[in-house]
């Protein structure tokens, strides 16, 4: 076996296939740093040692006998832990699921399964996928691994981590209004929001329905687009998942792409006194290695960006309450001893069983849905979704790519923004407007503060043109090579 | 909008079925607030003439499956997470005649 080293997705697939590693290899090599490192990170949850070292034996039959093997074929990789896998445990966050073993598989852990992925554990995140800075989980906060005591991002910080401090070469996450992208910068990684639709909701645990999406975070593009080819596609067991024909994406990747005439539409509106000096420098110079690469950069005005935290935190906690109002102390949560009669039940259990966000949001939800609230609230939000998506529809007959930062300001210390939930909230700016049009959205690494703080720029697609993403994402990827840089844990 | 009163997070909190301690009631109340101030910038947004956005899709009506008997989670299954059953069926607290 060749001495550990700081393997991608894609150089592991290559030693893979010329048969130089087995899975059995690389899996245990993997298992070996989440063992060491797990303590102080806390990325993981659950960790399934030995069902993945049954997968990663199957995975070594598969390809000493050449029987279909696929781009993730003996590939570790972790799960957040809100998606399910069968017999496994799913808290997403949560000490109110903290017994619940999944009686089904999610269909993206059978479409790894199937791949012949080996799954290692489920990720530490927010409580029910709500937060930014993970620190609402029930299991305590994660670690950045570039910086100890500050904030990997949230949602799927675990899953964003774990990828930055080389625990597994690729993680999914989930993401409603920056649970993936957000993360992903703060970790220095890449982190891709498919178009809603693109892959199948069934089997995770939902919070906002019309919001929600499955995606990968990894360390390089190329290894994000092995992904998340692997995940999409329709499914018959969630009705809003799209039809729309799959294509092989990370085929595109194996050159770079000159991209001359490439118009990438930048709002320059979108940089006002609320972001950090370093993020608007950043971006900037992002935007200068583009117009470098030949793309044409081209000003674009989204006028309505500036209502989408305040349209997000209408109809996010609307669905959430409706969504989270199944966890009542009878079927599949922890039931209060405290527990009377059937009233009792459900608020006993419920006023025990969640987190103070997710009590904070229910009641927001509940409130915008009540009589009297609902036009001025709800359906108002919905208007503005409407007004928000075309802003972005607008756009996309000049351009073919939006560029703006991932996030107002790099990570920050973990405790620095719990006193105040609206300053927690601000931080998804830029990202919540990319699932409430329903569009894609990648963050990929740009650069970092003097103190090793990684940044990330976001770029936002048409509906289901994530391979251009990819493609836009890994010229800038090749040119910079900000991947290559190494967390000290 | 006039900020929220005590008495109007008590009954938002009973319509969701959750508790609030009188203890938490002050700092629950400042902070809904000013969520809520926050989420008041939509009244500015001129939406005349503008439809609702439910949700993002190509899909123009809603799919439905065929009405066909198709294998479900096994039972056992089910009930696994179940916090309290006796054979096949949630087991709770006595619902009616119950003395308060």
């Amino acid at each position: 076996m060749p001495p550990p080293k700081d393997w991608t997705l894609s150089e592991l697939r290559e030693l893979l296939d010329k048969g130089s590693i087995s899975s059995v290899e690389i899996t245990q090599h993997y298992l070996q740093r989440i063992e060491k490192y797990n303590s102080n990170l806390n990325t993981f949850i659950s960790v399934i040692r030995d069902q993945a070292l049954i997968l990663a034996e199957l995975a070594d039959k598969r390809i000493a006998n050449k029987d279909n093997v696929l781009p993730l074929t003996g590939i570790p990789i972790a799960l957040k832990d809100n998606i399910l896998m069968k017999d496994v445990g799913a808290t997403a966050g949560s000490k109110f699921l903290k017994d619940f073993v999944s009686p089904y598989h999610s269909t993206v852990a059978k479409k790894l399964l199937d791949a012949g992925a080996v799954i290692v554990g489920k990720t530490n995140c927010d409580e029910f996928a709500m937060g930014s800075s993970n620190e609402n989980s029930a299991f305590g906060p994660v670690h950045n691994p570039w910086k100890h005591g500050f904030a990997p991002g949230g949602s799927s910080g675990g899953s964003a981590a774990s990828v930055a401090a080389r625990l597994v070469p690729a993680a999914l996450g989930t993401d409603t209004g920056g649970s993936i992208r957000q993360p992903a910068a703060f970790c220095g990684v890449v982190g891709l929001k498919p178009t809603y639709g693109r892959v199948s909701r069934y089997g995770i645990i939902a919070f906002a329905s019309s919001l929600d999406q499955v995606g990968p975070l990894t360390r390089t593009v190329k290894d994000n687009a092995m992904v998340y080819d692997s995940l999409c596609g329709h499914d018959p067991m969630d009705s809003t998942s799209s039809k729309h024909p799959n294509e092989i994406t990370y085929k595109a990747l194996d050159s770079v792409r000159d991209l001359k005439g490439l118009k990438i539409g930048f709002a320059r509106e979108l940089l006002t006194e609320r972001i950090d000096p370093l993020i608007r420098d950043n971006v900037l110079a992002s935007i200068e290695i583009y117009a470098k690469l030949g793309a044409v950069i081209t000003d674009v005005s989204l006028p309505h960006l500036d209502y989408g935290i305040a349209c997000y935190y209408v109809l996010a906690p609307a669905e959430a309450s409706a969504n989270l109002a199944r966890y009542d102390g009878i079927r599949f949560t922890a039931r209060s001893p405290r527990s009377m009669n059937v009233e009792d039940t459900y608020a006993k259990s419920r006023s025990e069983g969640f987190g103070p966000e997710v009590k904070r949001r229910i009641l927001l939800g509940t409130f915008v849905l009540s009589t009297g609230y609902y036009d001025t609230f709800y359906l108002k939000a919905q208007k503005v979704r409407s007004l928000i998506r075309q802003d972005f529809m607008n756009a996309f007959q000049n351009v073919d790519v939006i560029l703006t930062p991932t996030t107002p300001s790099p990570a920050f210390p973990l405790g620095s923004k719990n006193e105040n939930p609206l300053d927690m909230y601000l931080s998804d700016a830029f990202t919540v407007p990319v699932p409430i049009a329903g569009l894609p959205g990648i963050s990929i690494p740009s650069g970092f503060t003097n103190d090793s703080r990684p940044m990330g720029i976001q770029l936002i697609g048409k509906p289901f043109a994530e391979k251009t993403l990819f493609e836009t994402a890994y010229s800038f990827e090749q040119e910079t090579l900000f991947h290559e840089r190494v967390p000290t844990l | 909008m006039t900020p929220l009163t005590k008495s109007d997070i008590k009954k938002i909190a009973r319509l969701a079925q959750l508790e609030i301690d009188d203890s938490e009631l002050d700092q629950k109340l400042s902070e809904f607030n000013r969520i809520l101030s926050f989420t008041e910038k939509l009244a500015s947004a001129n939406v005349d003439q503008i439809k609702p956005t439910q949700f993002v899709s190509e899909e123009t009506k809603t799919p439905l499956s065929e009405d066909k008997v198709k294998p479900s989670l096994d039972q056992e299954l089910v009930f696994q997470n179940a916090p309290d059953r006796q054979d096949f069926f949630f087991k709770v607290p006595r619902m009616i005649g119950e003395e308060k």
